[in-house]
């Protein structure tokens, strides 16, 4: 995002449209604003959140230096028929001289952002939020699930397993969230004989579990990021991405790359970022000194060797 | 056993009772050779009643025919000598610190600097065990330390008898080799 803009902003980025096009699309753009649930915002920039992309680029999608890099969950098509159309992402139907209606535009664009994972509007928000006391969380509707966090923010005390606790990552209309003085919390901790647990635990299965495979708000396709240190792989789901781990520990690359190279899908480098982001391990530079390092390939056959052998004692001792 | 500096191999080194020999014989496809005899230091006859004196070993056949050989160090500080005998040519390291000890942090310290040397061009992961009797120090805890002497290493908690967490620990050795 522009680091003149207000986060509640999203970024647009038009490609293969004509000056009068872009023109024409702005204007629409902002008769539509009233309808609109955020602001956009069309940028010149070379990143952005979504990207718009006439139907005339879309043969060139494999091909084109920039397109092909451009993940498909931030890319709206504008097309001119409903006709077949075997390429991901978004797609939007504007005849050659038709004007869309605005309401029609409104609602579309609302429905892209429903993809974008925003912490904020979940039970992270919620646990992110800085608070001078301990807290319980409750459900209206499961009033039996309860957790309770620290003052400190550092804590959570639950004697449910963390998977127990997925009714309160998708929640927000019936959780409650209480305020508790020191003496209460040390109460309920003493009477149900509560373990402690780090936060980090927590933050990472809901924003794990809560992203879904969509992108943070206010990442942008080509923003290279580098993991500071490695999660705990005891962390929920984390044993699956050993290899991006590792690789992003390595390198400072755009996720799309870093899918590409460790050949995960973009929607589980997407989870898996995400939860790294929220307890504060990503690091983002866009001037990285060192270039992505690369793989020797009769190493990497060793290593690929090792880890079949690895997989079949594994499934050996199930 | 052919000439241990060619071998493709890995090493396991840490403090004594954290789980060497027992994670060597959870993956090895041959029964694991054990060095093992009473200890002789004070602060393992306190721990243990038999430890490893020379190394463990145990191996896995690859698809080819080739082998992976895993080596355990000795816990005994007097056989320190050997984690460089056995280090060289390996893959890379894992360290495997009993968090019961009475410092555990200080003891992967110890063992961290012991394979300085190998460390500069080879990689190392970290396995925590008996984390289910002693929480403390946390992983978060070994991270910060690490942080400090600027080493870059993945930590995690393992039952040194659980298949799955040992091939857990050697996976992520892998992938750590992959992207060095």
């Amino acid at each position: 995002m522009d680091d003149s803009l207000p986060t509640n902003i999203v970024t647009l980025k038009l490609l293969g449209f004509s000056d009068a096009e872009q023109e024409r699309f702005a204007s629409m753009l902002d008769q539509a604003k009233r309808g609109l649930k955020r602001e956009w915002h069309i940028t010149n920039k070379l990143s952005a959140e979504f990207f718009l992309i006439k139907e005339d680029l879309i043969p060139q999608l494999d091909q084109h230096e920039v397109l092909k890099n451009l993940p498909r969950q931030q890319c709206i098509f504008i097309r001119r028929k409903r006709d077949e159309f075997s390429g991901q992402g978004h797609q939007f139907y504007w005849g050659e001289n038709a004007v869309p209606p605005l309401r029609a535009l409104a609602d579309f664009l609302n429905g892209i952002l429903a993809g974008i994972f925003d912490p904020e509007q979940c039970f992270l928000g919620r646990l992110l939020t800085p608070a001078i006391s301990a807290r319980a969380f409750t459900l209206n509707n499961q009033p039996d699930l309860k957790l309770f966090i620290n003052a400190e923010g550092t804590k959570f005390y639950c004697n449910e397993k963390l998977e127990q606790l997925a009714p309160f990552v998708s929640a927000w209309e019936e959780l409650v969230v209480t305020e508790l003085s020191a003496d209460e919390f040390d109460e309920v901790l003493a009477a149900n004989n509560l373990n402690p647990q780090s936060l980090n635990h927590l933050l990472w299965y809901a924003a794990f579990k809560g992203s879904k495979g969509r992108v943070i708000k206010g990442h942008q396709s080509n923003d290279l990021v580098h993991l500071k240190r490695w999660p705990d792989i005891n962390f929920y789901g984390c044993k699956r991405f050993i290899k991006l781990a590792a690789f992003l520990h390595s390198n400072t690359v755009d996720l799309p790359t870093a899918g590409f190279k460790t050949e995960m899908p973009m929607e589980e480098v997407y989870d898996f970022y995400n939860a790294c982001k929220i307890i504060g391990l990503i690091e983002h530079d866009n001037n990285p000194k060192a270039p992505e390092k690369s793989v020797d390939s009769e190493k990497k056959r060793l290593l690929s060797k090792i880890g079949r052998r690895l997989s079949q004692v594994q499934i050996a001792t199930q | 056993m052919t000439n241990s500096d060619s071998q493709i191999k890995i090493v396991i080194t840490g403090s004594v009772g954290a789980g060497k020999t027992t994670a060597i014989a959870t993956i090895s496809e041959v029964p694991p050779i054990r060095t093992e005899v009473t200890p002789t230091e004070e602060s393992v006859i306190r721990k243990k009643s038999t430890t490893t004196v020379a190394m463990d070993y145990g191996e896995l056949t690859l698809e080819d025919g080739e082998k992976l050989y895993v080596y355990g160090t000795p816990g005994q500080r007097r056989f320190d000598f050997m984690c460089s005998i056995l280090t060289k040519g390996a893959l890379g390291l894992i360290v495997l610190i009993d968090n019961t000890d009475e410092k555990p942090l200080e003891e992967l310290e110890y063992y961290l600097n012991l394979n300085a040397k190998f460390l500069k061009d080879h990689v190392a992961v970290i396995g925590v065990t008996h984390f289910d009797r002693s929480p403390n120090p946390s992983i978060d805890d070994y991270y910060e330390m690490l942080e400090e002497r600027g080493d870059p290493w993945p930590v995690m908690q393992i039952d040194a008898r659980s298949a799955e967490d040992v091939v857990t620990l050697l996976n992520t050795l892998l992938a750590s080799l992959e992207y060095l």
